[in-house]
């Protein structure tokens, strides 16, 4: 849902009360505001006789790793769903996903203030049973996550953060250009 | 998330000194291509992906507070400080007016059954399609906000006194919900059910929080979650 109030701005929060992000600031406190779901857009008015219609453009955050693939569904629930077998489980993280990467056993959540890693039992192919495994209580910035057994990478603007699963930085790698993939 | 201005327009203070630009309630016509928007004594419609200018109608003698389009497109309504509720149709010509004993502070059409609720500081009034005259409710405190629930079986009605009344679709009283001894401002049903047959309902109050309620069936509530803290006081809340 989109609140707009006396803080002069339209912001966005899910139907528990996160709040999600900013969607953009008015002149003046905003006195109405309108969603138009078909087309993502967002529309506010001032005291000051602003009007202003936002595109809303909601990403999708996903990841796969062989028949497994994850993505954000309603901002803050992760969903899993194994390919082969059509099962499919319900993570939810209760805040903002800003980020999601899967690998064999390992699923990583980037949330706002913390890293969630979760794991499968590793022998049983069809397990879906996610379960935290470790939590990284650190605001990350980057542009992309990957997970690894025991690690994650981070990648912002040139370099490559190598990183285990206690947030300490192992390994760093700086390019010559930004890292896009 | 990534958010862009589509486009902005910029409403120019008027030169008659009895009306303020204040845009107290803007709308989006159900098909997404218009936006109406309360201005002075006027309703205007604008495009809703350049904003410009498209028409404007006049039916008030005072300001007007809200407005309101129906969900199924035909009829649109206004509210004004000059005590009247106007239904325009969709060529914007006025079907009917009518009277309150005081300014009209909100307007909600029923998403199913199509009837329109006004709030004003004394009373509600419930107009319907099939029935000519407008059914009146007393409040116990001024009247800020309403909304339908999205099966249009159930209203809720923030107070200034920080009381939410959830009623049923013709008026008739279910329950009262004390919220906070400061103005609900805005009131909003999620229009979306999710994996339970309640309705959500969330309230924003004049103390700078944010709660929201699971409704069953309009008898009960139970908060989900606390009291959300916002850091500024909501005045308008609505669903994606």
């Amino acid at each position: 849902m989109v609140i707009g109030g006396t803080n002069k701005k339209l912001t966005l929060w899910n139907k528990e009360g996160v709040k999600l992000g900013e969607i953009g600031e008015m002149n003046d406190w905003v006195f109405s505001c309108c969603v138009q779901a078909e087309s993502n857009k967002v529309l506010g008015s001032t005291n000051q006789g602003e009007l202003k219609v936002y595109d809303v453009d909601f990403k999708t955050v996903h990841g796969m790793y062989n028949e497994r693939y994850a993505y954000r569904d309603l901002m803050t629930d992760v969903i899993i769903q194994h390919l082969v077998s059509e099962t499919r489980v319900k993570i939810r993280c209760r805040d903002y996903i800003r980020r999601i990467a899967i690998y064999k056993d390992r699923l990583a959540v980037q949330l706002p203030e913390k890293l969630i890693i979760y794991s499968v039992n590793l022998d049983d192919p069809l397990d879906m049973k996610y379960k935290a495994y470790k939590k990284i209580s650190k605001k990350l910035e980057s542009e992309h996550l990957l997970v690894l057994a025991h690690h994650i990478i981070l990648a912002i603007e040139n370099k490559l953060q190598l990183l285990n699963f206690n947030g300490v930085i192992e390994q760093e790698w700086i390019m010559d250009s930004e890292v896009r993939y | 998330m990534r958010t862009k201005v589509a486009c902005e327009f910029q409403i120019p203070p008027p030169s008659d000194d009895k009306f303020t630009n204040s845009i107290y309630s803007v709308c989006f016509s159900p098909d997404g291509m218009n936006i109406l928007v309360a201005v002075g004594d006027r309703i205007f419609f604008y495009n809703a992906k350049t904003l410009e200018y498209e028409d404007s109608v006049r039916g008030h003698k005072g300001e007007v507070y809200c407005v309101a389009f129906s969900k199924d497109g035909l009829r649109f309504a206004s509210g004004s400080a000059d005590k009247t509720v106007v239904i325009w149709s969709i060529n914007k010509e006025g079907l009917l007016r009518y009277n309150h004993k005081d300014p009209i502070q909100f307007l909600a059409y029923n998403p199913v059954l199509n009837s329109l609720i006004s709030l004003t500081d004394g009373d509600f009034g419930l107009w319907t399609l099939d029935q000519s005259n407008v059914i009146k409710h007393d409040l116990p405190s001024k009247g800020l906000s309403a909304d339908w629930s999205p099966d249009g079986q159930l209203l809720a009605i923030g107070l200034f006194n920080g009381t939410v009344l959830l009623r049923d679709k013709n008026g008739g009283k279910l329950a009262e919900l004390m919220k906070s001894v400061s103005p609900i401002w805005t009131v909003q049903f999620c229009p979306k059910k999710f994996d339970t047959t309640d309705n959500t309902l969330a309230i924003g109050s004049w103390d700078e929080k944010l709660s929201i309620y699971n409704i069953a069936g309009g008898k009960s509530f139970t908060q989900i979650g606390v009291d959300k803290k916002l850091g500024f006081d909501p005045l308008s809340i609505s669903y994606f």
